[in-house]
């Protein structure tokens, strides 16, 4: 039955390469734009979730790490670690900003953090050093390729200069890269004085992180409180909200192409083979057999479109890495056999027509000439 | 004839085409018996209900009125897809216009029917190949279907009939599609089986020339069915296949 499905498929070619490359650029469309979710997804909330802290505080309206018009007190440092339930509290900085290099802008997600403790820093050197001290910078590894600049080149802002000592993965928003520097060096450079724009806190061994967030939000003033959970997830939605429901429009019109295409393609062979499939009746097979027959063949264009689509996007997403760093597509197997199952459900939705119309053919056809 | 095993009987069977009041009676309370090694050739004029008397009796239709039986199994009383299993086990069909599977090669028409009653792999070989042999097309056993002449078809569509050793085989105008060298081969073919293997068969024809392969010639006209002496329409005139000799090729 398989031999005869495929053998079907294979005598009209061209057909079977319409359908088959239907699929595909359905499959194609579907993992490419899985791909950049994920890939969003990972960057833009990525950082956030890495930051090894319990509870985020930031200005009262503030509503993600990446829109973060924040300023909170110095002050308020020293008021948290006085609580009980607190074991450490660190500062952050973060403010984009523009950079001079060698006469041409460079746009920085500026992180200022606390060097000593690391916390809010980098998430990983892969070159050079971490650990910024005075007039040092460690830069995301894509603002690197993006902007063209690397170790031991310098970078111009508001009369200071910093050198670029490290370069660090894991902080690519997106639409934006890192650059971190100590604490002292942002408030500096932003003439922030004492200023902060997130308070990280760390809670003792065993304290409540929703309870004490609650508690610390009723206390204090002027303030947004977040457990890292939730300032991760948040700062995902924020950006995430805007492209998704244009992301699920495009993955569900592919998905109704690819449907289409192999439904139309599937049904003309079919409505072709109509008078073999009155004699494979007569000579005794059921429907249920030219059910099958036709939803194999159905599944073969399937398959067949599912390869070729995740080659064509295995290959585009190697195109895309070295010609636009940014723009991260990262495709995961969960996903790969989320749109392996998404395809077999277009081959058996697009099977389901042409199989209705086998059940209502007259064996009887066999006899006529 | 004494003690024969009938395997088809038509009792009493009824055909109406169309609405009441406009009905076309293909066939009128149309009764025949079939015992097993017997060649039966149905005549009559067209539209007589030829096709539509071997659609029933080779349960590819179920009759307005009247049982049908195979092989001792009313029809009437099975489901659809018990009546696809009549058609697999017990029926050989073999058609004017051949009907192969034009996507598959020579064995592998056969094999697919095989597999379908559960002979698969090396046994279904054997079986599809021993068959290709007697009936003198087994040098084609590899080639696709749309390459054979249409004498080589029919053999080949005679060998699939044949795979499950079926009790009858039905066949409508075998011959038609033929030359007169491939039509007697065919015909002889068909009657070999009958003598020797014990299908019956049951075929419809225009062609007097198919006469001298038959045991029993019955007329089908308006419906009606009445036995006929082969001799008396088999005069010295009538052509036959020996006698109306083509050029091989
Ligand atoms: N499926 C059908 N629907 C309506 N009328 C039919 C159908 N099949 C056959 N008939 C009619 O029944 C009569 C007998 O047809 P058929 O069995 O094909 O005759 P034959 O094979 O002897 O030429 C004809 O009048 C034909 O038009
Ligand atoms: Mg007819």
């Amino acid at each position: 039955m398989t031999l005869l499905a495929a053998r079907n498929l294979m005598a009209e070619k061209m057909r079977f390469a319409f359908s088959a490359a239907g699929i595909g650029l359905a499959v194609f469309l579907i993992t490419v734009l899985l791909g950049i979710f994920q890939g969003w997804n990972n960057k833009v909330g990525g950082f956030v979730s890495e930051v090894d802290t319990d509870i985020w505080i930031a200005r009262d309206g503030t509503t993600d790490f990446i829109n973060a018009a924040s300023i909170l007190p110095g002050a308020m440092g020293e008021e948290m670690l006085a609580r009980d339930d607190v074991a450490a509290v660190y500062p952050l900085i973060v403010r984009p900003m523009a950079f001079e290099h060698d006469g041409s802008k460079v746009e920085v997600h500026l992180i200022g953090y606390d060097v000593e403790s690391g916390v809010g820093g980098p998430a990983k050197i892969i070159k050079g050093e971490g650990d910024p001290s005075g007039n040092e910078i460690v830069i995301d590894d894509v603002l690197s390729k993006i902007s063209g600049v690397g170790i031991g080149d310098e970078l111009e802002s508001s009369g200071m200069t910093l050198t670029i000592t490290g370069i660090a993965s894991g902080g690519n928003f997106a639409f934006t890269q890192a650059g971190f520097v100590s604490e002292e060096t942002a408030a500096e450079l932003l003439g922030m004085g004492d200023l902060v724009t997130f308070w990280l806190v760390t809670l003792e061994e065993g304290a409540d992180v929703s309870a004490t967030a609650a508690d610390i939000a009723s206390t204090t003033d002027g303030v947004e409180v977040f457990t890292s959970g939730e300032f991760a997830s948040a700062t995902r939605h924020r950006i995430l909200d805007n492209v998704l429901p244009i992301l699920f429009l495009i993955v569900g019109l592919a998905f109704i192409v690819g449907i289409a295409i192999t439904s139309l393609t599937i049904y003309t062979a079919t409505i072709e083979r109509a008078r073999e499939f009155g004699i494979m009746k007569a000579i005794g097979f059921n429907n249920r057999d030219l059910y099958s027959l036709v939803v194999m063949q159905s599944v073969i264009t399937g398959a067949i479109g599912f390869v070729f689509g995740v080659l064509l996007t295995i290959l585009l997403s190697l195109f895309i890495d070295a010609a636009m760093p940014a723009f991260v597509i990262l495709i995961r197997p969960i996903d790969v056999l989320f749109v392996l199952l998404a395809t077999i459900l277009m081959a058996a939705a697009a099977a389901i027509i042409p199989a209705r119309r086998v059940g209502g053919v007259d064996p009887a056809i066999a006899f006529k000439g | 004839m004494m003690d024969r095993r009938i395997v088809l009987e038509l009792v009493g069977v009824s055909q109406t085409f169309g609405d009441k009041v406009n009905p076309t009676h293909a066939l009128r309370s149309v009764s025949l018996q079939v015992p097993e090694r017997e060649v039966v050739i149905i005549m009559g004029p067209s539209g007589a209900g030829k096709s539509t008397l071997l659609a029933i009796a080779g349960a590819l239709r179920r009759p307005t009125s009247g049982e049908v039986i195979v092989d001792e199994t009313p029809l009437s009383s099975l489901k659809d897809h018990a009546l696809a299993e009549v058609r697999l086990q017990k029926i050989g069909f073999v058609f004017q216009e051949f009907n192969l599977l034009e996507s598959l090669s020579v064995i592998q028409n056969l094999e697919l029917v095989l597999a379908k009653a559960g002979t698969r792999g090396k046994r279904a070989t054997e079986r599809a190949q021993e068959l290709l042999r007697i009936l003198g097309v087994d040098h084609r056993r590899d080639a696709r279907v749309n390459i054979l002449s249409g004498g080589e078809r029919q053999r080949v569509a005679i060998a699939r009939a044949l795979v499950n050793n079926p009790v009858v085989i039905l066949a409508d105008e075998p011959t038609a599609s033929l030359d007169a060298v491939r039509g007697g081969e065919v015909m002889g073919m068909l009657q070999k089986v009958a003598h020797d293997m014990g299908s019956a068969v049951v075929m419809v024809s225009h062609d007097h020339r198919v006469l001298p392969y038959s045991d029993r010639v019955v007329w089908l006209e308006d419906g009606h069915l009445e036995d006929r002496e082969p001799a008396s329409m088999h005069s010295a005139e009538a052509p036959t296949f020996a006698s109306t000799t083509v050029q091989p090729g």
